[in-house]
């Protein structure tokens, strides 16, 4: 007995030996990668910085920030030094605009990593084919947009979700050839980044390829569509929305009830979106749409407020009486809610 | 003499690009991660510009920009930062005597219109 414990015992300090001796290693690995990642930095920071704004006014040529960049080891040997300096470079791009962004875009294209990205587009990896295509949209490598292309409709989420905002990025309005016609669905997430980044790289709506994609019959496209008119505010092409107001689909409607609100109608658009409210075959989106009415409307119209009052409907009642009310026209009211009760009852 | 100016910036890229921008202007300038890395010799200097960042450990960036314009003398003050908001925009500009307010990415080429 006393032998197993001292053997025990002694196995335990050996297990202890070696987490202590793991830890001890882990931290001088990382003091030292971190002193390494930092020096690439600076490096880095500073090359750029002569490279933009040359020392006594002589250009800085591109080789000599390749050379130093090499000194410090970011060499395409050092696979690590390489994302590391490839997430510096983003990092760079993405906090400039005007001379420099377009002088760093040429220095990116002359020094190494040469393509380290596109590489990382035949790994069978997810995260890392992901990562690959971020990088080469980021930095603007439109030259690869054929590889990209081919991931639009990869089984994995995040891999055809970098893919699509890459088509985004590098073809603008006219990915909307693609976008609608995807094999797979788009989430709602997804959505909003695209029209997010459409909207912050290509400002001006070519309403031509919009046009082209109203066929489309796929959800997720007659949503991001939706979306587009709303960010862009074409309010020509309001009635696309107003189509889907009666949709059958739950989510269709309620996006379409979401994008009409941030517009004005004309009289007609707003006569038609009265037609469709009782088509509407939720009561909560038809709340959402009578209150819309309300607002965009200068003066509530009775006939259809009276007929809103009408339907039978408790929650819709009091929501047309609401409108009615804020509006000055509480006669009516009192005159529909009396009218329910005898004389003898509101005694 | 040449004109004196402060950076500080905790993105080392953009502090490094901003320094060498201001030294080809023929400024003489101090580049600096945060505000502890001051000496007590920075204090009696009157800068005649100070570049700064906003979002810093431990500090709201309203109460940073008020303690800045306290400890540190200076003609003109430049805010650059990634917390680009209009409301936090309009916050810094309403404290009064900031020069200028420019949110990440910077087109350093209206800096640059600035400083000439």
């Amino acid at each position: 007995m006393e032998e197993k414990l001292l053997l025990l015992i002694q196995v335990l300090i050996c297990i202890l030996v070696m987490v202590w001796f793991t830890i001890g290693f882990s931290l001088v690995y990382r003091k030292i990668r971190k002193s390494q990642l930092n020096r690439i930095e600076k490096t880095f920071s500073r090359e750029i910085a002569k490279f933009l704004y040359p020392p006594n006014g002589e250009e800085y040529h591109y080789l000599n920030v390749q050379r130093a960049l090499q000194a410090v080891g970011a060499k395409p040997s050092k696979r690590g030094n390489i994302q590391y300096l490839i997430d510096l470079m983003i990092r760079a791009q993405r906090s400039m605009l005007g001379t420099n962004y377009s002088k760093l875009r040429v220095l990116f294209g002359q020094i190494p990593p040469y393509g380290a990205s596109l590489s990382k587009l035949d790994s069978r990896k997810w995260y890392i084919k992901a990562r690959g295509i971020r990088e080469i949209y980021e930095m603007e490598q439109v030259q690869h947009i054929k590889e990209i292309t081919r991931e639009r409709n990869n089984p994995n989420i995040f891999v055809r979700r970098e893919a699509q905002i890459a088509m985004v990025v590098f073809l603008g309005w006219e990915s909307l050839r693609f976008l609608p016609y995807l094999k797979r669905d788009m989430t709602l997430w997804q959505q909003i980044k695209i029209v997010e980044k459409l909207f912050a790289l290509y400002p001006d709506a070519q309403i031509k390829y919009l046009k082209k994609t109203y066929g489309t019959q796929r959800p997720y496209a007659q949503e991001l569509l939706m979306r587009i008119i709303r960010k862009f505010n074409l309010f020509t092409e309001v009635d696309y929305i107003i189509d889907f107001l009666d949709h059958e689909s739950f989510d269709r409607r309620e996006t379409a009830i979401y994008c009409l609100s941030s517009f004005q109608l004309t009289q007609e658009q707003l006569q038609e979106v009265k037609n469709k409210f009782f088509k509407i075959p939720n009561t909560e989106q038809q709340v959402q749409l009578l209150q819309y009415v309300a607002r965009i409307s200068p003066e509530p119209d009775l006939e259809f407020c009276n007929q809103v009052l009408q339907s039978g409907n408790d929650i819709l009642e009091l929501s047309a009486a609401e409108v009615l009310w804020k509006s000055g026209h509480e006669e009516l009211v009192r005159e529909f809610y009396y009218s329910q009760y005898t004389l003898k009852e509101v005694i | 003499m040449a004109k004196t100016a402060l950076i500080i910036q905790q993105d080392l890229i953009l502090l490094q690009v901003l320094e060498r921008m201001i030294l080809t202007h023929q400024y003489r300038c101090k580049a600096i991660r945060a505000l502890d890395e001051l000496d007590i010799e920075d204090q009696d200097e009157n800068f005649d510009l100070i570049i700064s960042d906003i979002l810093f450990d431990g500090i709201a960036p309203l109460d940073y920009v008020h303690q800045l314009k306290e400890i540190i003398r200076h003609k003109s003050l430049l805010i650059i930062t990634s917390m680009g908001q209009k409301k936090v925009r309009q916050e810094i500009l309403d404290i009064g005597n900031v020069s200028g307010f420019f949110a990440i990415p910077l087109n350093f080429d209206k800096v640059e219109q600035m400083l000439s």
